[in-house]
């Protein structure tokens, strides 16, 4: 398959900030496979793009004299320290604001919606799928999630709901119209007061990572909402809300299948092999225990299943044979690389 | 065949992050030590961070002032959610767009092109660079102004296509167009080097711990 530069240049760089849509991830993959030419361009395209975070500019005047200029214009010394009750009757204020968006959540629920018309789902059956919405927000459906929306949206806030799976959210900025998405449990509902995030509904629970921005969640059985931003990840069992856990990500592996970055830095092997499992939806098993622990360093892009078992075969020197089931690999042999 | 490792080091973020929660905490309180220890800690990379866009010096290290005096100018109000540095950065690239804005860089897109091919003088200055780093820093710098800021706002800043359009106020094709010129012209800058290329696999991080920093390599393999 043959792409003018400028075409392939372009769906690269898409891949890597993820920003592709499905049909030009597809041609990206179908040109990359086509020949090792092209799986060589690509990887070195992605090498340039990786080997840029090393520029790093010189201030180009010592930091000494950058800290003097600063005490000059801030004319420090600074007058003394003021006791902090001004902080304190904020955090007392934001604390009310808290309660009454509770509240408000409840009264919501009870009270009848207003002025939303027809709704319409949106399925995501044997792929990922992208939904419109005429605000501008977008939403990726990862394979078999479902959603429901309005055709038109409500006069007071834009509401979605989430049936089940997962759904990555960029939501368009409209302070005075809160974009809202609500899961089949009700009374959750996470408020959008940034830009993009990911909340997956199943029987078992509901999870909400946030990638940039801040939302707020709520849930019943939660005392009070509580806001989540970047990296920050909370997962609700449905029986016990009470046990809901709220982590801080080390990565956004968990967004890989719409983002496509996947990054592990230090992670045990046996865990990596899980993150890559979910993604390519294929089982990943060790053969040798000993490697379970062994630590697991590695970034990658958009990557193809082929790609990934090679850097795995060539950094600890496994060897990968079909399962029976057809339905992924055993990865034999190897070592904890020294 | 021989590895030659070239030493990049990622900080640990979230470490960091937790030290800087409580340096705000004291700068909050109006302690200038830990306005001293914020300023030594993210001067540099604040400036980095401007001098990506802006090539002259006095402009970047400006930028980067100008953001720590407004945040101890505003120590008592702060409310910082997230992390500082994000916040820092944020600010930084924030008063960088307002000066592109201000001095009308972008606004003309029937202004004539800029150059995607290198002009002949910039090529021998990126072909002089010897490693294969300085090749590509130099190379970067020497990008076409309008096309490097695209490119760094997508790459380092992270900012979507969508946001560059409209902080820029050009078309998201526009965008686009200016991404791939700049991956177009970094490949050709970066084509000739000597001894020949092959791109790592991928970006191999290794936690080797010398004294407590960790610290990545990249592997080149190099026949």
């Amino acid at each position: 398959m043959i792409l003018p530069e400028k075409i392939y240049l372009e769906l690269i760089a898409k891949a890597l900030v993820g920003e592709i849509s499905e049909a030009d991830r597809q041609t990206l993959r179908e040109w990359t496979e086509a020949s090792p030419e092209n799986q060589a361009i690509r990887e070195e395209i992605e090498a340039i793009w990786n080997q840029a975070e090393s520029w790093t500019p010189r201030p180009g005047i010592s930091i000494d004299a950058a800290w003097d200029e600063f005490r000059r214009r801030a004319d420090l010394p600074a007058p003394v320290a003021h006791n902090p009750r001004p902080m304190r009757f904020i955090r007392m204020l934001l604390r009310a604001a808290a309660a009454i968006a509770v509240l408000a959540c409840v009264l919501w629920w009870i009270l009848p919606g207003s002025g939303a018309e027809a709704w319409q789902v949106a399925e995501a059956r044997d792929r990922h799928e992208q939904v419109s919405l005429p605000d501008g927000s977008e939403i990726w459906l990862r394979k078999g999630a479902a959603l429901s929306y309005p055709r038109n949206f409500a006069a007071s806030s834009r509401e979605v709901q989430l049936l089940r799976g997962e759904a990555y959210f960029e939501v368009a900025p409209r302070p005075e119209q809160p974009f809202v998405v609500r899961t089949s449990r009700k009374g959750e509902r996470v408020e959008v007061l940034g830009t993009s995030f990911q909340v997956s509904a199943s029987e078992k629970n509901t999870l909400v990572l946030v990638r940039t921005g801040r939302v707020r969640f709520s849930a019943p059985g939660m005392s009070q909402a509580i806001e989540l931003t970047t990296g920050d990840r909370v997962a609700v069992p449905r029986d016990h809300p009470q046990a809901a856990l709220r982590t801080r990500v080390e990565n956004f592996n968990e967004l890989a299948w719409r983002l496509g970055a996947i990054e592990f830095q230090q992670t045990p092997l046996q865990q990596a092999l899980a993150t890559l499992s979910d993604y390519f939806e294929i089982e990943l098993r060790l053969d040798n225990p000993a490697l379970a622990q062994c630590p697991c360093s590695m970034r990658m892009n958009t990557p193809g299943l082929a790609r990934a078992l090679d850097n795995l075969k060539e950094i600890y020197g496994l060897t990968a044979t079909p399962l029976d089931t057809d339905k992924g690999y055993l990865l034999s042999g190897g070592a904890c690389p020294k | 065949m021989y590895l030659c490792a070239v030493q990049h080091r990622p900080p640990n973020i979230y470490a960091q992050e937790r030290e800087d929660r409580e340096l705000t905490e004291a700068l909050k309180r109006g302690d200038e030590s830990a306005m001293q220890r914020i300023f030594y800690r993210h001067y540099p990379d604040l400036s980095a961070a401007a001098g990506r866009i802006f090539t002259d010096q006095d402009t970047r290290n400006e930028l980067a002032q100008e953001v720590l005096c407004d945040l101890w100018q505003k120590r008592e109000r702060l409310d910082i959610r997230g992390s500082l540095s994000a916040y820092l950065r944020r600010a930084v690239i924030n008063r960088a767009l307002n000066k592109i804005k201000a001095e009308k860089r972008f606004i003309a897109e029937s202004d004539a092109p800029e150059p995607s091919e290198w002009p002949e003088k910039e090529r021998e200055r990126i072909a002089e660079q010897e490693g294969l780093e300085q090749r590509l820093h130099t190379a970067m710098e020497a990008l076409p102004e309008k096309c490097r800021t695209v490119f760094v706002l997508s790459r380092f800043e992270r900012l979507s296509h969508k946001e560059i359009a409209e902080q820029l106020g050009i078309s998201v094709k526009t965008i686009e167009n200016q991404i791939t010129k700049a991956l177009k012209m970094l490949r050709t800058a970066l084509r000739n080097h000597a001894p020949l290329w092959i791109p790592p696999l991928l970006l191999i991080l290794a936690n080797q711990n010398i004294g407590e920093r960790p610290f990545a390599f990249v592997y080149q393999i190099v026949i």
